[in-house]
């Protein structure tokens, strides 16, 4: 009997892995395509700036390979709604479209390349690295190819911008693509909750402002496998209610090209660039 | 699969009736319930949710063969993954009085649960049943030994991560000390998980073991029990990826005599989420359960601020006082009185981060916490009540209960527009009379009050009830949250029926919106307003 006890104690301690310091992956190899996830947050959310965490622990993992926007679902109230205490309103109705139609029933999720997820299309959050390495890099860990390149170039003057993408498909599809631009903010300083804490001047990174050709974009209309359009924003309340005339944060604006496949909505590759650079 | 199986279970229904070759038995549920619109409770149309199931079991001498068939169509908020019917509960089994051999689904305990409990809750949505291998075996009387390994369902598929583990109980009376008056049981179990790496964040392990060692002692009208569990580190969705290793310690004692009655019950809990997987959240895959050292309430009005567990930590107490006031004493009456005191409380473990991260910075250790300081008081709760019969017909039940409930860190109450998580104070008063009016009929009436200046503010609840037995009941009753800006009603009608182990029962009204708990595990319930059927029964 003590040697089969002593078999049972040996097997457990065989079974349990003790992992040491550091327990975060320091380098990841460079991709060739790049990755975008849809973060959805609330300012009334506690648990939401854990979700802006993970995407700075990606972002020094993946670098540029990732592009984080932070979409506020105003069908959410519960999370997102203004009061006294949460003055801003950081929702948008294409925004919120989004949210609802990906599945974001509660917060933080996030869609990665709006793939298929547990919620719809989306994951928590601490399932999005594992959804973006099978993206990024086939079974071997080999980069997986690029299927499309965008370039985008954009010219600021006064408040208005002029974007012009250029298109370059690089692979078949047997469906049709979609094309679509939205801009993006860094550095709004408004309150928050985290955790159990109240912070009154949080800064709310990548935050989804305007959608410049519609909520879900346009078709693409390759000739030879290039496409060229333009498009313009105006930085204004038509474009969003918190651009009025003393908004001045053009230097914190970017803006983001995605494009996807009209059969079944997942991402194919994104871009994102400053918009006064 | 599913056709075969019901084919060989409906054979040997027929075939046990006529040849006599064992039997069946078996339980079944049926629920039934409309949506329709409410904008003053916020009760969304929806499509009709049905669901059920149904158990069978057969019986032959050593063998038992079982399954268990599940129906859920346009489930409600929280149950969507269980969308579809299909056998996910099957199971063979052979138990003689010194083997226990099961292949297929099965339910296991271990001690009190803190590193394994498997157990299906069908109103809760738990199911986290371990579709394996068990064996169990009694080698001599008072050794328990069994060993097992499976995947946990997570509703219709299992996980990915395969379990294993094994326990022992040893009777020390039965094996050695046969003449002792004083009982002592002791017993060790040990589990591990192993699950893959797939996560290129983090250096992740595969595999995840926790341990479990518990004394019972037994002397006269006292009970002692002393439990501890540690878990190594094990990062997840649940305490946001640290490494730290998790412990819980529970101790309980009790003291009872004719007419009193005394338990105390303490525990300590240190980051003792297990879960299958490290992604699972809410109610699926858990491995091990933390008991609550609550009074688990059943008046409406007191279950509407309940305290949820929580296994990344927590520090709580209970004591509770049983005393009947002796028959034809001055204060007894005639018919002696009943005194209950229940008091609990629970503290949030003292916490200090580590190198100035945050205290669930992912990808490290976490937090310090000192074993002996607590933090943040959540939850509060002290129970006074009182049964008096007072002659034969009439029976008075009076509860007073006082609540503290800190929202702002368990975050559990639904909320009005604007409004945020808060600390909540309430103090509730049951008043519950119960008459027979001749044989057989019984009237029931409950009043009830709780008055908070937070959250959703006052609410009234009374009941009417009146019960022919054996068989018929019916019952009207409103909670009114007059406290409430929109001053909302949630009455109901119901009607049952029930006769030999089956039972009818008709609803119509509506149901608020807040969290529905069995023992800690809550699930949070949308507001309706519609009519309902259930249907039980067993044969």
């Amino acid at each position: 009997m003590k040697k089969i006890f002593l078999v049972i104690i040996l097997f457990a301690l065989s079974m349990c892995d003790k992992i040491d310091y550091p327990y975060i992956e320091q380098n990841s190899q460079s991709a060739d395509r790049v990755v975008l996830i849809e973060k959805y947050t609330g300012h009334k959310c506690s648990n939401c700036p854990d979700a802006s965490r993970k995407i700075d622990e990606l972002k020094f993992l993946y670098k540029d390979a990732i592009i984080p926007i932070a979409i506020h679902p105003g069908g959410l109230p519960e999370f997102t709604s203004t009061d006294n205490n949460y003055p801003y309103d950081f929702t948008t109705t294409s925004g919120s479209q989004i949210a609802e139609d990906m599945g974001a029933s509660f917060l933080p999720l996030g869609s990665v390349n709006r793939i298929q997820g547990d919620f719809g299309r989306c994951f928590i959050k601490d399932q999005w690295a594992t959804e973006i390495e099978k993206l990024l890099f086939d079974s071997q860990g080999n980069p997986l190819p690029k299927e499309i390149e965008i370039e985008i170039n954009s010219n600021l003057s006064g408040k208005n911008l002029l974007i012009e993408s250029n298109l370059n498909k690089l692979a078949d599809f047997n469906t049709n693509l979609k094309y679509c631009l939205v801009i993006i903010e860094d550095s709004i300083i408004s309150p928050q909750v985290d955790g159990e804490n109240y912070v009154s001047e949080y800064i709310h990174n990548y935050v989804y402002r305007f959608s410049v050709n519609s909520t879900y974009g346009e078709i693409i209309q390759f000739n030879n496998d290039v496409w060229s359009t333009s498009n313009e924003v105006s930085f204004d309340t038509s474009s969003n209610n918190n651009w009025d005339n003393n908004w001045n944060n053009f230097d914190n604006c970017y803006v983001v090209g995605y494009v996807y496949r009209e059969d079944n909505n997942v991402i194919i590759d994104c871009f994102k660039k400053k918009i006064n650079e | 699969m599913k056709k075969f199986v019901i084919i060989i279970l409906f054979s040997f229904f027929f075939l046990t009736k006529s040849q006599n070759i064992g039997n069946i038995s078996g339980n079944l549920e049926f629920n039934f319930q409309t949506f329709n619109e409410d904008s003053i409770i916020n009760a969304e149309k929806r499509k009709a949710y049905s669901r059920g199931y149904l158990n069978l079991i057969y019986n032959y001498e050593y063998l038992n063969i079982g399954t268990r068939f599940e129906y859920y169509r346009n489930p409600i908020p929280g149950f969507e993954n269980f969308k579809g019917n299909g056998l996910p509960y099957k199971y063979i089994q052979y138990k003689n009085e010194y083997i226990d051999l099961t292949f297929g689904n099965f339910y296991e305990e271990f001690g009190n649960g803190l590193i394994l409990r498997t157990y299906n809750d069908f109103n809760l949505g738990v199911d986290n049943s371990i579709s394996g291998i068990r064996f169990k075996t009694t080698p001599v009387r008072g050794l328990y030994i069994t060993f097992l390994t499976g995947r946990q369902r997570s509703f219709w598929e299992l996980s990915s991560s395969q379990i294993r583990a094994f326990n022992t109980d040893i009777s020390l009376n039965d094996l050695f000390f046969k003449n002792w008056n004083t009982y002592v049981n002791f017993g060790t179990s040990f589990l591990t998980k192993r699950e893959r790496d797939d996560n290129p964040l983090y250096f992740l392990p595969e595999n995840v073991g926790a341990f479990n060692t518990r004394l019972n002692i037994v002397m006269g009208d006292y009970n002692f029990r002393l439990d501890y569990a540690n878990k190594i580190n094990d990062p997840s969705a649940d305490n946001n990826y640290i490494y730290k290793n998790g412990n819980a310690l529970v101790f309980t004692g009790n003291y009872s005599k004719k007419g009193f009655g005394l338990s105390f019950a303490a525990k300590r809990i240190e980051n003792m989420s297990f879960r299958s997987e490290r992604n699972a959240i809410l109610q699926d895959l858990n491995i091990n359960y933390i008991t609550p050292f609550n009074k688990q309430q059943s008046y409406s009005l007191a279950t509407i601020y309940p305290y949820v567990s929580q296994p990344n930590g927590e520090i709580g107490s209970q004591i509770d006082i049983y005393y009947n006031i002796p028959k034809k004493s001055r204060l007894g009456g005639k018919y002696g009185t009943n005194i209950n005191l229940n008091f609990s409380n629970v503290y949030d473990i003292y916490k200090k981060s580590i190198n100035q991260n945050n205290i669930y910075q992912s990808g490290t250790l976490g937090y310090k916490s000192n074993f002996f300081k607590s933090g943040d008081k959540m939850f509060q709760e002290l129970n006074l009540e009182i049964i008096k019969k007072v002659d034969r017909k009439l029976k008075l039940i009076s509860n007073l209960i006082m609540l503290y409930n800190d929202d702002k860190i368990l975050k559990s109450q639904p909320l009005l527009e604007n409004q945020n998580h808060e600390k909540i104070y309430a103090n509730i008063f049951i008043f519950e009379t119960i008459y027979k009016i001749k044989r057989r009929n019984t009237l029931r009436v409950e009043i009830q009050h709780l008055n908070t200046k937070q959250h959703f503010k006052n609410w009234f609840m009374g009941l009417v009830e009146y019960k022919l037995s054996p068989n018929w009941f019916f019952s009207i009753q409103d909670m009114y949250n007059y406290g409430n800006p929109d001053k909302p009603h949630y009455y109901s009608f119901s009607f049952g029926i029930s006769k030999n182990t089956s039972r009818l029962s008709l609803t119509a009204g509506k149901q608020r919106a807040g969290l529905f708990c069995v023992g800690g595990v809550c699930r949070e319930v949308p507001a309706s307003n519609g009519f309902s059927i259930s249907l039980t029964s067993s044969f």
